[in-house]
């Protein structure tokens, strides 16, 4: 049979859609296959079929999955679509079939190709977020916002905001993914919400506004090191160049 | 002593950082605390770090001093008496600015406090309790705090803080009775014990279930009798100049009960110690086994170990210039966790007979050598207990094993996708039989294997090829440190 490939949106909601198409289709797991739209070429020999991003039947397959395999796998597969790699929407497509079929063990099974794939790109957008909760720094800007810029590999703005949202609760404060121009937005003691920014409100908050407090932090930097224990190479393994670009230190 | 009052924050800030720096705790786990409206911070359960000092140490918390003046004079330190140094201190209000202005721009998780003896340890103690007050109840500051207990400091006092910590920690620095003597004739085992038992009852004692707040805090705040008075003069006015030493009992109408305290148990992150490695000349052996004790009777959170930094010149001390024993700290970290987290006993990782660590092999690969007619060991079959001894697999992939075991046949490369390290783990395992690598288990070819697997690591931790040169300690395996030549060369290779 024909091979039948289902494009979908980089988003949660097109991920999950393309789940709901490729499982309603009735193709059989091994005659379908789920990609992003907009990655590599198309093949001979296969049908194409765009899925459009639809609430209701994410929320359906959202749901199923909580309720049927388990909260840590929607866990799991939520992360997993906010990775980088280009085959996770099919990842996440091979997992949930294993996953509807053995239940809640299906995360425990991690000797299943389909599972250890899903588990590694959840661990590394994990992994990612749990950096920048570490790494990112705040600006106090003119209007005295706390805005951080930052420039992850995986789409993890939203994963953080809500770490942030729940310490400095009283904070306007902004996070902003520079490269997807996408941010977090947190408005003293209100909900966050993600939006995406202009170009004009993106370059408006690097303002390079003096702040004593950071030249402080650069002080500390410097004398909690100890001289006769100095290690470039270590620091540089625990705090790679990417992370730094916009540290003060 | 005379202290320099005229300086800026700048300059003070580099002042008692830089004197602070030799502690080495920097952690912020132990609690986890979430956010509440009106405040400001919270705590993750792990700890968070912020950054690395260029000498690969995580950076967590603000750690200063409230002041490097001090009226000891222990040896070992940077900040005792005889030392010609500039001395300053922090008001706490600077303090509190600072912590929370670096918490708003997320460059810590919070605060660790500690200081030199100002006057009297009760004064000092007042102080730092000051300064928790004044962060907790005027900044709202929910994020970490660690503050030193100080030993001979009056019980309330450590009572009141602990309230408003999440750690303390009182520094044992010397392992053996006999050390403290010669080094910090000041302080004696007793008088380090003392509070460090005292917290551990405050802790054990705040952790069972009570009726309500209420009880708890009549226990906790013995002093309380007066009515509570809102703070009147500011905090930050009468200091450093001393209120009279044993003025504390008028602490609680001065310092009402602290909102904070009404949410939050007594030191709820645990208590710690340090204990300085390499400036007198206890073995491993006796560090090990008093970090054992300190675990079991102490209840202690974490021990830590500081490699001594020779900086001040005394006939007692290695010689000024000394490089810090890194290596031997680090075996010693890594032999810390296998007692927390492995089950191992200090008497099984090194004995009378053999009381150091071998540089050039981790703890674990170490005993395994030594024990490996209990090796090699089945996958499928092992005990969880047994997985753990395995050198190359951690908590985590023990867990993992046991679990997926369940469901399926388990391979050499599953085992490496669940986070085993085969590079080692593969010489005492077998799979459904089969052994990683096909040869026999011997003791010399084991070592040298695994010592030259752990180069990297201990490049990383030593920074330079000096290691190298102090390596040439010992061989209970027959093991010979790459010479001269051979040395650049084996790394190279690696790179
Ligand atoms: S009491 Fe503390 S600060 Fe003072 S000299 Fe001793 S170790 Fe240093």
């Amino acid at each position: 049979m024909e091979m039948t490939v289902f494009l979908c949106e980089d988003t949660i909601e097109g991920i999950l859609t393309g789940v709901y198409d490729g499982w309603a289709s009735r193709k059989g797991h091994g005659n379908l296959r789920l990609q992003l739209a907009g990655e590599s070429n198309l093949e001979l020999f296969c049908q194409y079929q765009t899925v459009r991003p639809d609430m209701v039947k994410a929320e359906k397959v959202r749901c199923a999955i909580r309720q049927k395999i388990s909260a840590e796998a929607w866990e799991m597969v939520y992360t997993a679509a906010m990775s980088l790699d280009p085959g996770k929407a099919d990842a996440i497509y091979r997992f949930l079939t294993g996953g509807f079929h053995y239940g809640a063990q299906v995360t425990r099974m991690l000797a299943e190709p389909a599972v250890q794939k899903l588990f590694f790109l959840s661990r590394q957008v994990i992994n990612e977020s749990h950096h920048y909760q570490e790494f990112l720094r705040f600006e106090l800007t003119e209007n005295h916002i706390l805005a951080a810029r930052i420039r992850p590999k995986n789409n993890i703005t939203a994963m953080i905001a809500p770490h942030f949202a729940d310490r400095i609760s009283g904070e306007d404060f902004l996070i902003l993914d520079v490269g997807r121009s996408l941010a977090a937005i947190h408005p003293a003691n209100r909900l966050w919400y993600l939006t995406r920014l202009s170009k004009e409100q993106t370059d408006r908050l690097s303002s390079g506004q003096p702040d004593i407090y950071r030249d402080l932090w650069k002080t500390f930097h410097d004398s909690i090191a100890i001289p006769d224990r100095i290690n470039p190479k270590l620091q540089q393994s625990l705090m790679p160049f990417r992370f730094r670009e916009f540290m003060p230190e | 002593m005379l202290i320099r009052e005229s300086l800026t924050i700048q300059q003070k800030l580099e002042i008692l950082s830089d004197a602070a720096k030799y502690d080495v705790a920097c952690t912020s786990s132990g609690t986890d605390r979430q956010g509440r409206p009106g405040t400001i911070g919270n705590t993750a359960a792990g700890g968070i770090c912020h950054s690395f000092a260029a000498d690969g140490r995580c950076i967590s918390l603000l750690k200063v001093l409230l002041t490097n003046a001090c009226i000891y004079d222990c040896k070992y330190c940077v900040n005792r008496a005889s030392n010609d140094t500039v001395r300053t201190y922090f008001t706490p209000e600077e303090l509190c600015s600072m912590t929370i202005q670096f918490y708003r721009r997320n460059y810590i998780e919070g605060l660790f406090l500690s200081s030199g003896i100002l006057q009297s340890p009760d004064h000092t103690m007042e102080l730092l309790y000051q300064t928790l007050y004044l962060l907790r109840e005027k900044y709202r500051f929910w994020g970490y705090i660690h503050v030193k207990a100080i030993p001979g400091a009056d019980p309330a006092l450590i009572r009141l803080t602990g309230r408003l910590a999440d750690r303390m920690s009182v520094n044992l620095e010397l392992p053996t009775a006999q050390g403290l003597k010669m080094l910090a004739p000041a302080k004696t085992r007793t008088r380090l014990l003392t509070p460090m038992r005292q917290i551990q009852q405050g802790i054990a004692a705040s952790r069972l279930p009570t009726g309500g707040g209420s009880s708890r805090q009549g226990t906790l705040f013995p002093l309380s009798g007066e009515k509570p008075a809102p703070i009147s003069a500011d905090p930050a006015a009468d200091f450093p100049a001393s209120p009279d030493a044993a003025s504390f009992s008028d602490l609680p109408a001065r310092f009402p009960p602290a909102d904070y305290a009404k949410h939050s148990r007594f030191v709820p992150a645990g208590q710690s110690t340090q204990m300085i490695v390499g400036a007198t000349p206890e073995t491993d052996h006796q560090i090990l086994s008093v970090a054992q004790a300190l675990y079991r009777q102490f209840d202690l959170k974490r021990v830590f170990y500081s490699a001594y930094s020779a900086l001040n010149e005394d006939s007692s001390l290695p010689a000024p210039g000394t490089p810090p024993p890194l290596l031997r700290e680090h075996r010693l970290y890594q032999a810390d966790w296998l007692l927390r987290f492995y089950g191992f006993t200090a008497d099984e990782l090194l004995s009378e007979e053999q009381p150091y660590f071998n540089l050039l092999l981790d703890p674990k690969c170490h005993w395994a050598i030594a024990h490996l007619e209990q090796f090699p060991v089945e996958v499928s079959q092992a005990s969880y207990a047994m997985l753990l001894r395995v050198p190359g697999i951690g908590v985590k992939s023990a867990r993992r094993i046991v679990a997926a075991r369940r469901y399926s046949r388990l391979d050499f490369p599953a085992l490496k996708k669940m986070g085993v390290v085969l590079k080692r783990a593969g010489h005492f395992l077998t799979c459904g039989g089969k052994m990683y690598h096909p040869i026999r288990l011997d003791q010399t070819y084991l070592a040298n294997t695994l010592a030259a697997a752990d180069q990297n690591q201990r490049l990383r931790i030593e920074g330079s090829f000096q290691s190298f040169r102090q390596l040439s300690l010992f061989d209970d395996f027959h093991l010979a440190p790459p010479s001269g030549e051979d040395a650049p060369k084996a790394l190279f290779g690696q790179f």
